[in-house]
């Protein structure tokens, strides 16, 4: 490789791109300012939405700026005057993922910091966010759209291509994942953003370092297939994703000595705080297990992430397959209607037309669960109306409006993915994207990270003194427990 | 083949789906020579010219460029060639002057004083975008950057078509002798343009090499012969295949004789048509050798 002569192949896509790139800069710079918070809440509505667009506008900057400069030398085209230069392949790439880093990744960076730095976070976490976040942007970006346009000659022929491998990735997508909605959900995510840099990388190196253009369609078929791969790895089964996610716990005895066992007999009622309440689906019929789980400590929450069931008859044959809703079990009653301390009650959806069939029969239940210990701590604790940066946490504010009050954080990097707040009486209002990730690889791929959630606005005599606390959730083990039990009958736990 | 051919080719064959632009082709250019490629349309020079250039692979067989397989050109060797087409596509967005200094450090040989003598010949107003250049002036620039390097190889094709009779003569006669030791290879129709330069030529007719020999050889042996007969001139059966294309008007028989020798012409002549009055015997032009060769061709007359 000859550095120089890359550089050199930059200059003149400099040259001949600087509109282009000083535009999209300049959108970037636009976006920044509109979204520039001057307190730790959401948007107004109307600054949203146009940022939204100012945001669309620079995909199509950027989008048209990589292919635009990719084929200023298009690799299957046989008519390009740099073929016949000795221009090295190699020396080529080089330049043009200068170009890519200078003019796209470039302003990103910079425009990032300054924004963190404005919003008052400490320099090493901006600097730290804003580079994972553009490693995330490269990484499902900007090197994807290379490769397309490393394939294609011109700006339509690259947009077709990479439309259709987009409308085959979501249709295949729309598939649901295994890991889908859970915190297990970085796990074959990962895989698959590894498995897309490796193709990226593989179809990028295989149009510049070969001189034939005759190899555009395999390196094509190869970057289709990755792409379709990527999408597929999604669905890949949950049990190996739980099996690695157990390798990763933070605390692997914490679980040991938990129990679980269905109470006959018992109603207790079903729980989903972190995340979000569901009802049953039309055409379903929503059966309750009563479940107690023991021997687990205080400040703690076991997360059902995932139950098993299969209803089996008399006769051994399985009359029903399927899982379970996902639940919630705090260490401590407190703050929750009804039911014991480690009680809760576990939803199951069956197809109306099966358990018309089945509801009277003797069966027996045969549960899987697989769960995580959650460790509540608590962060801080804020007034109504103060605005704070907490170390090590975020820049937090609380507000009271006509109706609600608005709580909101913000920070460069990611928030834990699970936070709650506590005000007076009121019971704990959570607002979480589960993700069990293990930190020091969690990111956001916006460099800087938002939690916000809005409770109802309490009597004015308690305001003035109330306190706000936050809690964060993290996960400490995850296990998974069997229960059997030899005969029920689907009626009796209906509610 | 021969060991000092600059560019060789062996039986190659290049298919666009169902055609066959290329037929088995076998090409020797020896080094130092000015190469012409001549052939109709569509006879694959340009196809030729593409393979060698590894613009395209060829299907089967093998075409050697200094030496080196033409799928495997490095840019050490591709620094040694200069490569102007008609059908070129140069970076448009950037001017004269941007596109000459773009080229210059990827060319470890170049010579900024050649540089200088070249554009002043060619007069290529250095801030014009090259969007902006009429083709002839396109082709000027081609020819403008294939030079200052001193290339060992000069492959061009078409390149006079648009462009002035000057600027053709001044690149021709002018530029040419100041590269010092060069191979030209080129496909042209021009064909009085190159026949002053041209050492060797290649007949090219459907893919497939039907002559290649140097030039000075082939006017030797291709004459167009008139013969004055004593009675009225009538094409005679059993004319030699090397007597090609004969015409007969009044009392004159003309042909083109692939073969020719003087020796024992007129006694041939006689014994084939009869008592001759008189026997004429005329060298051809290039231009005059390929409608020969091409008319042949495609009558299926090649000699």
């Amino acid at each position: 490789m000859n550095p120089s002569l890359s550089w050199h192949i930059f200059r003149k896509d400099w040259r001949l791109m600087w509109p282009l790139a000083v535009a999209t800069a300049l959108l970037q710079v636009v976006i920044t300012a509109v979204i520039r918070h001057s307190e730790p809440f959401p948007l107004p509505e109307a600054k949203s939405i146009i940022a939204s667009l100012l945001t669309l506008g620079l995909a199509i900057s950027m989008t048209l700026l990589i292919l635009l400069t990719i084929q200023q030398e298009a690799i299957p085209s046989i008519n390009q005057d740099w073929l016949t230069r000795p221009v090295k392949r190699r020396d080529l790439l080089l330049g043009k993922l200068f170009t890519l880093a200078l003019l796209i990744h470039g302003p990103i960076v910079v425009v990032d910091i300054l924004h963190g730095l404005a919003e008052g976070f400490a320099p090493g976490s901006v600097i730290h966010a804003t580079l994972v976040s553009n490693f995330e942007i490269a990484l499902c970006y900007s090197l994807p759209v290379m490769a397309v346009a490393s394939m294609t000659r011109s700006v339509v022929e690259a947009i077709i291509f990479g439309l259709v491998i987009l409308v085959v990735g979501v249709s295949v997508g729309f598939v649901a994942s295994s890991t889908g909605g859970t915190g297990l959900k970085w796990i074959w995510r990962s895989v698959a953003h590894g498995e897309l840099l490796l193709v990226t990388m593989a179809a990028l190196w295989w149009q510049y370092t070969r001189r034939s253009r005759d190899g555009t369609q395999q390196a094509r078929a190869l970057f289709a297939v990755g792409v379709l791969a990527f999408t597929l790895i999604q669905l890949l089964p949950w049990e190996p994703a739980f099996f690695i996610q157990r390798s990763l716990a933070a605390n692997p005895q914490a679980s040991r000595q938990i129990a679980v066992e269905v109470v006959q007999g018992a109603s207790y009622p079903t729980r989903q705080l972190l995340a979000g309440v569901d009802a049953p689906d039309r055409g379903n019929v929503r059966i309750v297990v009563p479940l107690r789980f023991s021997a687990f400590s205080a400040d703690t929450l076991i997360h059902g992430d995932r139950t098993s069931v299969r209803l089996v008859g008399s006769d051994g044959v399985v009359v029903f397959s399927g899982v379970g809703r996902v639940f919630d079990v705090p260490s401590d009653g407190d703050g929750w209607p009804m039911g014991p301390p480690g009680t809760v009650g576990q939803a199951v959806d069956i197809p109306a037309d099966v358990y018309k069939k089945i509801s009277e029969q003797p069966l027996r239940l045969e549960l899987g669960y697989y769960a995580t210990l959650l460790r509540r701590q608590l962060i801080t604790r804020m007034a109504l109306n103060e605005t704070r940066r907490i170390p090590g946490f975020g820049w937090c504010a609380t507000r009271n409006k006509i109706s609600v009050i608005d709580i909101g954080c913000r920070t460069a990097g990611a928030l834990p993915f699970c936070i709650s707040v506590t005000a007076g009486t009121a019971p704990e209002a959570f607002q979480c994207e589960l993700n069990y990730e293990p930190v020091p690889l969690r990111f956001s791929v916006d460099p800087i990270d938002h939690w916000e959630v809005k409770i109802p606005t309490l009597p004015r005599a308690e305001l003035a003194p109330i306190e706000f606390a936050f809690r964060v959730y993290e996960p400490e083990d995850h296990f998974f427990r069997e229960v059997v039990v030899p005969r029920i009958r689907l009626r009796d736990l209906s509610p | 083949m021969t060991t000092d051919a600059i560019v060789q080719a062996q039986d190659v064959w290049r298919q666009f789906g169902r055609h066959e632009a290329l037929r088995g082709l076998n090409l020797e250019v020896p080094r130092g020579s000015a190469y012409a490629l001549i052939g109709a349309n569509g006879a694959g020079k340009t196809t030729t010219i593409k393979v060698l250039m590894n613009l395209i692979g060829p299907t089967r067989g093998t075409a050697t460029v200094m030496g080196v397989d033409s799928r495997q050109l490095p840019p050490e060797i591709l620094a040694q060639i200069g490569y102007v087409s008609e059908s070129q596509v140069l970076p448009g967005r950037l001017s004269v002057g941007e596109y000459i200094e773009y080229l210059r450090p990827f060319y470890p040989s170049w010579d900024r004083e050649l540089e200088a003598a070249i554009r002043s010949r060619m007069q290529l107003p250095p801030e014009r975008k090259i969007s902006e250049l009429s083709h002839g002036m396109r082709l000027s620039l081609g020819l403008t950057c294939a030079l200052p390097y001193r290339p060992t190889l000069l492959v061009l094709d078409e390149p006079f078509s648009g462009l002035d009779p000057l600027v053709r003569e001044e690149f021709m006669e002018g530029l040419l002798p100041l590269i010092g030791d060069l191979t030209l290879f080129i496909a042209s129709q021009e064909l009085d343009e190159i026949e002053n330069v041209a050492t060797h030529v290649g007949f090219l007719h459907a893919g497939r090499m039907l002559l290649e020999e140097p030039l000075d050889h082939l006017t030797d042996r291709l004459r167009e012969v008139r013969v004055t007969l004593e009675q009225p001139a009538v094409v005679p059966d059993g004319m030699p295949k090397v007597w090609v294309q004969p015409r007969a008007f009044g009392n004159v028989l003309s042909f083109v004789d692939t073969r020719f020798s003087e020796e024992d012409l007129g006694e041939r002549l006689r014994l084939l048509l009869g008592p001759v009055r008189a026997i004429d015997t005329q060298s051809m032009p290039l231009n005059s050798v390929f409608k020969t060769l091409a008319r042949a061709a495609r009558d299926g007359a090649m000699p």
